[in-house]
């Protein structure tokens, strides 16, 4: 398994780790307080590096042991295309989650606290959508 | 001027095996790219840079059109 894969995996795993961890939360946060809200986005976004940081080092050592010494990664000019591809579909899903959210903010009067949620919850399937784009193009 | 969309085949593997039977980890090594990239202008799914494409020329010692070549949609 070469360094790309392992951390398109690690980044997917970590996505699930946040998804398992917002889930754990369901309840306990008031959305309607704002202080609130803006607490668990922080600790969310602190959950989801911390939880990828881990993941890229469980992966490394996982691959290591599994397959042997990898590949030295090198990133080359098919890299930067498909990181342009990568950069082009988060950037589409989370233009059209940005435009949702103003239709529904505008139409169905969701609070701005509420807003934020789904603002966020764009990138973060955005981000997952990105890594399946990239695992596409690596497979 | 021709619309069609081009096919541009490759004689990267036949002249690996010339070379000494070179591994596509050898020649990513010595043009600076990952292996990866090498099977995939291989197996044409991938189309290099004009200065990719100069380096495996130059690597095997041959005119570029002799490395890659163009071929339309109808004659393929």
């Amino acid at each position: 398994m070469d360094t790309k894969k392992r951390n398109i995996t690690a980044s997917l795993l970590s996505a699930a780790v946040v998804g398992y961890w917002v889930y754990g939360q369901y309840g306990a946060v008031d959305m309607a307080d704002q202080v609130q809200v803006g607490q668990f986005l922080l600790t969310t976004m602190g959950v989801g590096m911390v939880s990828n940081i881990v993941m890229v080092i469980v992966m490394s050592i996982l691959a290591s042991i599994l397959f042997g010494k990898g590949e030295k990664p090198v990133f080359d000019e098919r890299d930067k295309l498909i990181e342009l591809y990568v950069m082009r579909a988060i950037l589409v899903i989370f233009s059209l989650g940005f435009v949702i959210t103003l239709g529904l903010v505008g139409w169905y009067s969701l609070s701005a606290n509420m807003a934020l949620l789904v603002l966020f919850l764009c990138m973060y399937g955005a981000n997952i959508v990105g890594d399946l784009v990239k695992l596409y193009w690596y497979r | 001027m021709p619309k069609e969309k081009l096919l541009i085949n490759n004689q990267i593997r036949r002249l690996r095996f010339d070379h000494d039977e070179m591994t596509q980890q050898e020649l990513a090594n010595v043009i600076g790219v990952s292996r990866q990239t090498i099977v995939a202008v291989e197996k044409g799914k991938y189309n290099p840079s004009l200065e990719l494409a100069f380096q495996i020329s130059i690597v095997f010692g041959q005119p570029i059109q002799d490395v890659f070549s163009v071929a339309s949609d109808e004659q393929s």
